[in-house]
């Protein structure tokens, strides 16, 4: 049997903010090649988690590895490996188009600064043009551009859908999907933006406040995690059976979300004795499911 | 490598830099252009004979003292702000570098080019009073500007300290006491020679604050709130 190889493991991670606990004994691990995403409501603990990867952060207890190595403690032979876009595409704004491939170049030993050319390219914009005077879109495509150009085999991204327009998320996921895959590239990223994200993430780790409540691939989670809407007679009814993951409701109108099938759900409202109507199965992309499992607030 | 960090340096201090270097210039030919007109009034002999006697002396070079603190801030807000803002600094840390060399070697080449404008400024005001002045005066003079010099550098250690640190009352912490120590150098001058024996305590306090940085360098690295 193939033994799996991880690029990232991280152990018994707990990290508390003062006294306010964000997650306990928190494990992850990233196979080569797969693309993983983090996701979770704003404070559920996304940008710790990056900044402990990153070695920006030191965690409470647990351990972090990147290619086996610590991360507080990552050589550069490691730091060179990874290729790391901060959230909101921070870029040096005080350099232009030209003067920051310059100065990257410099860093890695393979860079490719064809890669970085070719994006820029379609960007019409000006060698000269300060990156402070550029739009969102713009930045993540330079940002985009220098990841490429250095040829990383990891690729942690933090937020990287902050501030982008529906096109150019679009695009970003597209494009860095056929190059991920195309090249064996391992990604892990955080993203609160759920929407297209089932276009680009092979495998999910949903995180709610202290708590990790989805880890696996992003198919088995939206085979099995299902959503129900009906209609009952009251508007007080809530469900203490672990069936029910999470139920919503406006007046009467439910929403119910679980990990059992219709059957299940229609006993248990038959077993509590509500008349049901207006049964239906949501029909639910990964955002939906991830709605439905976090809670809408 | 390293030629590119100092690059990004560079492209972030030349204006500050610059524009430091020609405000100091000018203060220079300023001082000396109004030297000039009294020594062109009073009689060189007379104007040399009040500088050294006069009580309280006449301190023509006062103009100079804040010049070198100027660039240090100067170097130092436009070399670490934009580090800070928005946690830029993470860009610079995530690079293929050991994070203490890498602040190591932004401090570094604050200092460099402190030193550089420093150093234009020196000989040029040295040249200048050495042609006006005899050595009775030169002498003493060189004493005493030469830790509004030093000043600077003191400075800009705090500066690079105080930006890096990631707790705001570790910063104004830092602040406060680098003011304190500032204030040491910035006495009122009230003869010719000031300083003469504190300079080399003086000079020791700046050396000393040199390596804090890679403190503020290690916390920030740590994630210390």
């Amino acid at each position: 049997m193939e033994e799996t190889n991880y690029v990232i493991e991280c152990r018994n991670l707990t990290h508390y903010y003062g006294k306010k606990l964000v997650y306990e004994n928190l494990n992850i691990a990233v196979p080569e090649g797969r693309i993983m995403g983090l996701l979770g409501k704003n404070g559920a603990g996304k940008s710790t988690t990056i900044n402990i990867l990153n070695g920006f952060l030191e965690p409470r207890s647990g351990q972090c590895l990147i290619y086996g190595e610590d991360t507080q403690n990552l050589s550069p032979e490691t730091k060179r490996r990874i290729g790391y876009l901060i959230e909101g595409h921070i870029q040096y704004s005080f350099m232009n188009v030209h003067q920051i491939e310059k100065f990257y170049s410099g860093f890695y030993k393979n860079w490719k600064a064809d890669a970085y050319w070719n994006l820029i390219n379609r960007l019409k914009i000006l060698p000269k043009q300060k990156i402070s005077t550029m739009s969102c879109g713009q930045r993540a495509q330079v940002a985009l551009g220098l990841i490429l150009a250095q040829d990383p085999d990891l690729l942690i991204l933090d937020d990287f859908s902050l501030g982008l327009d529906p096109g150019y998320r679009r695009l970003f996921i597209d494009y860095m999907r056929e190059y991920c895959k195309a090249k064996g590239k391992t990604v892990f990223l955080t993203s609160h933006i759920i929407q297209d994200m089932g276009r680009l993430i092979d495998d999910v780790l949903i995180m709610d406040y202290n708590r990790v409540l989805v880890q696996g691939p992003v198919k088995d989670f939206t085979d099995k995690f299902k959503g129900f809407i009906f209609d009952l007679e009251r508007d007080d009814i809530t469900f203490s059976d672990s069936l029910a993951v999470n139920v919503e409701h406006i007046n009467n109108h439910y929403e119910f979300y679980t990990y059992g099938d219709e059957t299940e759900v229609k006993k248990l409202l038959e077993a509590q004795g509500l008349a049901y109507s207006n049964f239906t199965q949501l029909d639910m992309t990964l955002e939906d499911a991830f709605i439905g499992l976090t809670g809408k607030y | 490598m390293i030629l590119h960090l100092f690059y990004k340096e560079w492209i972030k201090t030349r204006w500050a830099f610059l524009g430091a270097l020609i405000i100091g210039i000018c203060i220079v030919f300023y001082i000396f252009i109004m030297v000039e007109n009294r020594m062109t009034m009073l009689g060189a002999k007379n104007y040399t004979l009040s500088v050294l006697y006069d009580n309280p002396p006449v301190i023509y070079y006062s103009l100079l003292q804040y010049i070198p603190l100027l660039t240090a801030i100067c170097i130092g807000i436009s070399q670490y702000i934009p580090e800070v803002k928005n946690k830029r600094i993470r860009l610079t840390l995530h690079l293929p570098m050991n994070n203490q060399k890498l602040i190591a070697c932004m401090a570094l080449f604050g200092l460099l080019l402190i030193t550089v404008s420093n150093g234009i400024i020196f000989v040029l005001f040295e040249w200048k009073n050495q042609l006006l002045f005899p050595a009775e005066v030169t002498r003493p003079v060189t004493v005493t500007i030469i830790n509004w010099f030093i000043a600077s550098y003191l400075a800009y250690n705090y500066i690079a300290m105080t930006a890096l640190e990631p707790n705001g009352y570790r910063q104004l912490l830092y602040a406060i006491t680098g003011l304190i120590l500032l204030s040491l150098y910035f006495n009122n001058i009230n003869f010719h020679g000031a300083y003469k024996d504190s300079a080399p305590v003086l000079a020791i306090i700046a050396l000393v604050s040199c390596p804090l940085v890679l403190f503020s360098g290690y916390r920030l690295n740590k994630g210390e709130r």
